[in-house]
């Protein structure tokens, strides 16, 4: 139906939360406002369903872990007024429900409007802290340039998935702003799954199944081959990843510890005793040790003599536990989830939720997004400037601004207007062919 | 019927009490009239409790005047009148006019009324208005499932079958004077089937409602009949059946519970029935969830079961708006698709991929190809072989059930409920509960399935969310009351992350399971069904021990329970064969020495079995096996001083404590000092 508004609105919203937060002047959200606003009057089509911005849920998080739930707004303007006023740490956007949700109960008495989510973007969330068995840098919410590449290789998987083989085009990557990435995928498509699609979704994408208790932490389903997704995500991201960076950057191999968690994943005995026998004599080798090791892993397992698939398996086994993205499965699985709002700022290190580009997101470097203070830095340094478009591209989100623009927003526009003009002259020729009658 | 616009009189049937208690609900006979241009025969019971009456012109004559009733229920004493409603009862009410019967009886009603009135609740019969025929609710209600053109095709001319008549009711029927009786016999060819124009194929796909009328009899054991197949699958599922297994046990169950000695009331049985539960499972999203997965699982068996014309008729008859894939498209993705037929464990030679059996769906169509990686999937679109179509029309299939419950619950909540109050709804309400198994939102007593969670809880002091929602609901359905259930949260976690933290975070959480937050659903606690299908993350505890845990760290739990060897290697047997239910079981009876015949389907279950077996031994061994049994609980969990206490309360029971106040303070203070020392000696 109508995902043009909701996509306007979100966007004030999000540089509205930026904004208030930081206590800006009008500056930069005024010239970018009055321009989406034109955009979206201009835009607003006999088709469109006005009541459709009306009815997404905002939850705003104030000091104290106070949650204001079930919030919605009839306009932007609505919108920037009520953050403005209530200053939230934390704005999270959840789905369009059937109803106005702040009018819900209202409703529920009346019976026959059920309050239900009905459109929301297909989130994920993949948080580091999910990593920490195979980091030895850091743990929980802690990262750093080590462990950060295991979050680009989450997108690049995830992303190339989500387009060639789900077919979706109008993805968004944000940078949680401590410890993660969350994506948006905003296809009118994506927005009308049902729970149990987005499970499905979810299901193929994760690869982690054992908990705790169980050594094996990667199911690889399958007798003779990989699923097409999963080798293709093997060779074409996991493996190089995993032997060129990861073996050598977290010391997989270095010491005996390190060495058993991996020989746990090999169920064959002797192949096990086999390599701890060999590692055991050559402790000083000139080669990495790291780099080493897994040669001689890889050596033994996919040798000519191991025969069952399940043995051969276990070197991809292996590089899939330590480097496949983690998923918070709940997130994707239920319309309802709530998801933080692109461009909030992080309410425990004040960095900004930039978009990144799964394009280049090997350059993202999460200690290098702009914070909070430094942007009032850069507002009182540049105070005299002249406000406008120039300005905005210059300033430290600029790059950011721009490229959640023109690469997300304008494609996303686009294909919003196409869809609700093709309904609606489907729509007209219903209507047509019934006169006619 | 026609244009719904008629007028329906209330009637009245007598129920004895005694027999309300003994089934349940009530049982009744359906009567009542429809349009006032049409004059019938309308008792429709055929097992009615109450003899026919012995004399049937009596009886008649008593009906030519209701001031002869009036007069007789007014002077007669109570035992009379009982004798004489009886006969009306049971007899049928039949009248050359329909309004003057209705007047009648109702006449005889008010009297009844006042004679209640009169002597007292005479605890013996109970007045059930029974505004119309069974057949009438479920026509209304599918109707509005229905299509238009069924609405139209709705007319209830057709009477009841004449099998629905025992003979003895029927020569009372037509001995009585001035009777006009239409029994017009069922025509055949109007059979549901055929009215939607499904007639093809042996799976009906439950498009729209029969027209049929059913005795309340089958109306309740058809669905009950329909449940065990539900319920069958649904254990099967549970123990991890695989799909050969299945299709065995799908098979097995149709034939036994389903079957009927007349062809075409098997097919009206199957429809019938799952009318009838599509209404018992519509109230609420957890029973709605349940029945939709089981009626999809077992529209997928039946599909497969199916002789190949069969399937492909009804492939016809859902009308998939896809094409097979032309060859020029096939030749581009015939490796990824051999890729994916190798990747699921299938030699290629059994498959026999070719162009024309392959389908290009959008992926939404097949999620659970999806799910589980069996397609190749591009673009969005999910290249379907042909021996996966199944899944195809399974989602089909079910989302078109899904929206139907929906409005089901709709016309349910809004119309059938009050307006079936006293006949339908009790029985439809019986039959959700009394299959669904012991009810666990009760507060009862403990379980081993947790056990994991509990220790990890006391080694790390911590638990994430899943673990959390599955220890909290447990020991909800163990009896633990809120403000427990807070402290006991508290001091768990505020060692690892601070009193105020737990306040701010996980309080909500916990309030929000007993229902007093959000939502405010009154959780129940997970069955194993739930657990087992769970799949905890990386990080998480909870799970079902059995499916989620490792063999070794299995071995090692259940040796720390005190399971001997050999049945422990009998429960691993189990596990590896994925029968983690009756693994379960297995430990039970290992544990206690006694045989669980029912299985454990649930955690509380367990629990409350363990203390039925406990409680028994307390009887005959008084303090012994309780105590030891209390100090290796305690030793197991690591739950020292607290727990002991803890448990003491619960094994021993509130209620029991009286009995065994003699003993309680010595009790009391020996499992203290041995808790005490279990402390001191784990530190």
């Amino acid at each position: 139906m109508v995902g043009e508004r909701v996509v306007d609105e979100r966007e004030d919203m999000e540089i509205d939360g930026v904004k208030a937060e930081k206590n800006y002047s009008n500056e930069i959200p005024d010239g970018f406002n009055s321009n989406l606003l034109k955009i979206y009057y201009d835009g607003k089509h006999p088709g469109c369903d006005h009541s459709y911005f009306g009815r997404r849920e905002f939850s705003f998080t104030l000091d104290n872990d106070i949650y204001l739930r079930f919030q919605s707004f009839n306009s932007s303007a609505e919108l920037e007024k009520a953050i403005k006023e209530k200053c939230p740490f934390k704005i999270d956007i959840g789905p369009v429900y059937s109803v106005d949700p702040a009018k819900r109960h209202a409703y529920s008495q009346s019976g026959d409007n059920v309050f239900t989510p009905v459109e929301r973007e297909l989130i994920f969330d993949i948080d580091i802290s999910d990593y920490d068995d195979v980091r030895y840098c850091c743990s929980g919410a802690d990262v750093c340039s080590e462990c950060w590449p295991l979050m680009t290789v989450a997108i690049k998987v995830i992303d190339t998935a989500l387009r060639d083989d789900f077919g979706f085009n109008h993805i968004l990557w944000v940078y949680s702003g401590r410890r993660g990435v969350h994506c948006w995928v905003c296809d009118g498509k994506a927005r009308r799954l049902r729970n149990e699609q987005r499970a499905a979704i979810a299901e193929y994408l994760h690869v982690h199944k054992g908990n705790e208790n169980s050594l094996k932490k990667v199911s690889l389903e399958g007798g003779f081959s990989l699923h097409p997704f999963l080798a293709r995500s093997y060779t074409d991201i996991l493996k190089d990843f995993f032997e060129g960076k990861h073996l050598a950057t977290q010391q997989l191999f270095s010491d005996e510890e390190r060495c058993e968690k991996i020989l746990g994943r090999i169920p064959d005995e002797s192949i096990t005793s086999e390599l701890r026998g060999k590692w055991q004599d050559n402790k000083r080798s000139r080669d990495d040790i790291n780099v080493a090791r897994w040669g001689h892993l890889k050596h033994l397992l996919q040798s000519g003599k191991q025969k069952s698939p399940g043995i051969r398996r276990c070197v991809e086994e292996v590089v899939f536990s330590f480097t496949y993205p983690r998923l918070d499965m709940e997130v994707s699985k239920h319309m309802n989830h709530l998801l933080k709002a692109p461009f909030c700022i992080h309410p425990k290190t004040g960095h900004v939720c930039v978009p990144i580009d799964p394009k280049h997101c090997e350059d993202f470097d999460p200690s290098a997004v702009p914070t909070l203070s430094k942007l009032l830095e850069e507002l009182n340094m540049g105070a005299l400037r002249s406000d406008g478009e120039d300005e905005l591209e210059n300033s430290l989100l600029g790059q950011s601004i721009k490229y959640f623009r023109s690469s997300f927003l304008q494609p996303l526009l686009k294909s919003c207007k196409e869809e609700i003009e093709s309904s609606y002259a489907a729509k007209l020729q219903q209507s047509n062919n019934s006169l006619s009658w | 019927m026609r244009g719904g616009a008629v007028a329906f009189s209330k009637k009245f049937c007598w129920l004895i009490r005694s027999e309300i208690q003994s089934i349940g609900y009530p049982r009744m006979s359906a009567s009542g009239e429809s349009s006032t241009t049409m004059h019938r025969l309308l008792h429709a019971s055929g097992s009615h409790p109450i003899p026919p009456p012995d004399d049937p012109k009596c009886f008649r004559n008593l009906l030519q005047s209701k001031h002869s009733i009036c007069y007789k229920l007014q002077h007669h004493s109570l035992t009379e009148n009982i004798k004489l409603l009886r006969q009306i009862s049971s007899c049928g009410l039949i009248s050359s006019s329909v309004q003057k019967s209705v007047q009648v009886l109702s006449t005889a009603c008010t009297s009844l009324d006042q004679l209640t009135h009169l002597y007292g609740s005479t605890g013996q019969y109970v007045p059930v208005s029974s505004g119309y025929f069974v057949s009438h609710l479920i026509t209304r209600d599918l109707v509005t499932l229905a299509t238009d053109q069924l609405r139209s095709k709705l007319v209830l001319a057709r009477a009841y079958n004449s099998t629905l008549f025992p003979p003895a009711e029927k020569e009372i029927g037509r001995r009585i004077k001035g009777v006009k009786m239409e029994i017009v016999r069922r025509n055949r060819a109007s059979s549901p089937g055929s009215a939607e124009g499904v007639a093809v194929s042996t799976i009906p796909l439950y498009r729209s409602a029969p027209a049929i009328e059913v005795r309340l009899e089958d109306f309740e054991l058809y669905a009950v009949h329909r449940l065990r197949v539900l319920k069958g699958i649904s254990d099967g599922l549970s123990r991890g059946k695989k799909v050969n297994e299945m299709e065995k046990l799908v098979k097995e169950l149709w034939k036994a519970n389903m079957m009927q000695v007349e062809a075409s009331e098997i097919d009206n049985k199957d429809v019938i029935s799952h009318f009838v539960l599509r209404l018992v499972y519509c109230r609420e999203e957890e029973l709605r969830k349940w029945f939709l997965s089981m009626e999809s699982t077992l529209f997928r068996y039946r599909f497969q079961l199916e002789t190949p014309e069969a399937q492909r008729a009804l492939l016809v008859e859902f009308d998939l708006p896809y094409k097979a894939v032309s060859s020029a498209e096939y030749e581009s993705i015939k490796d990824k698709l051999n890729q994916v037929v190798r990747s699921t464990g299938q030699s290629l030679s059994t498959v026999g991929l070719f162009p024309s059996l392959c389908m290009k769906v959008p992926f939404e169509q097949v999620p659970d190809l999806v799910a589980s990686r069996r397609v190749f999937l591009l673009k969005g679109y999910a290249y379907v072989a042909t021996n996966q179509v199944v899944s195809l029309l399974t989602t089909q299939y079910r989302s078109y059930l899904s929206k139907a419950l929906v409005l089901t619950n709709r016309k349910w909540t809004s119309m059938i409920r009050e307006q079936e109050k006293d006949r339908l709804t009790p029985i439809i309400e019986a039959l959700s509960t009394s299959y669904l198994g012991p009810d666990y939102s009760q507060p009862k007593e403990f379980a081993e399935i947790t056990l994991k969670d509990i220790d990890q809880l006391r080694e790390d002091h911590h638990l994430k969310h899943g673990g959390r929602m599955q220890l909290g609901l447990f020991l909800k359905g163990v009896g633990l009351n809120l403000d427990d259930a807070l402290a006991f949260w508290k001091a768990e976690f505020s060692r690892k992350v601070g009193a105020e933290r737990f306040d701010k975070e996980y309080a909500y959480s916990i309030r929000h399971n007993y229902g007093k937050e959000g939502k405010r659903t009154d959780y129940t606690p997970y069955s194993c069904q739930k657990i087992i299908s769970s799949t905890p993350g990386v990080g998480d505890h909870h799970g079902c021990p059995y499916r989620h845990f490792s063999e070794e760290n299995l071995r090692a739990a259940l040796g720390k329970m005190g399971v001997a060897s050999r049945a422990l290697e009998e429960v691993i047997d189990k596990v590896r064969n994925r029968h983690y239910q009756l693994a379960c079981t297995l430990t039970f009876e290992a544990i206690h020495g006694e045989s669980c015949d029912v299985g454990i389907n649930h955690p509380n279950q367990y629990y409350s079995d363990s203390r039925k077996i406990l409680d028994s031994k307390v009887i005959l061994e008084w303090l012994f096996p309780t105590y030891s049994f209390l100090i290796s609980y305690s030793l197991l969990v690591r739950w020292y001083t607290e727990f002991a206490l803890f448990a003491l309360l619960f094994f021993n029971g509130w209620r029991s404590v009286s009995s065994m106040q003699l003993l309680d303070t010595d009790l009391y203070l020996k499992i203290f000092n041995a808790s005490y020392l279990c402390y001191i000696f784990h530190l």
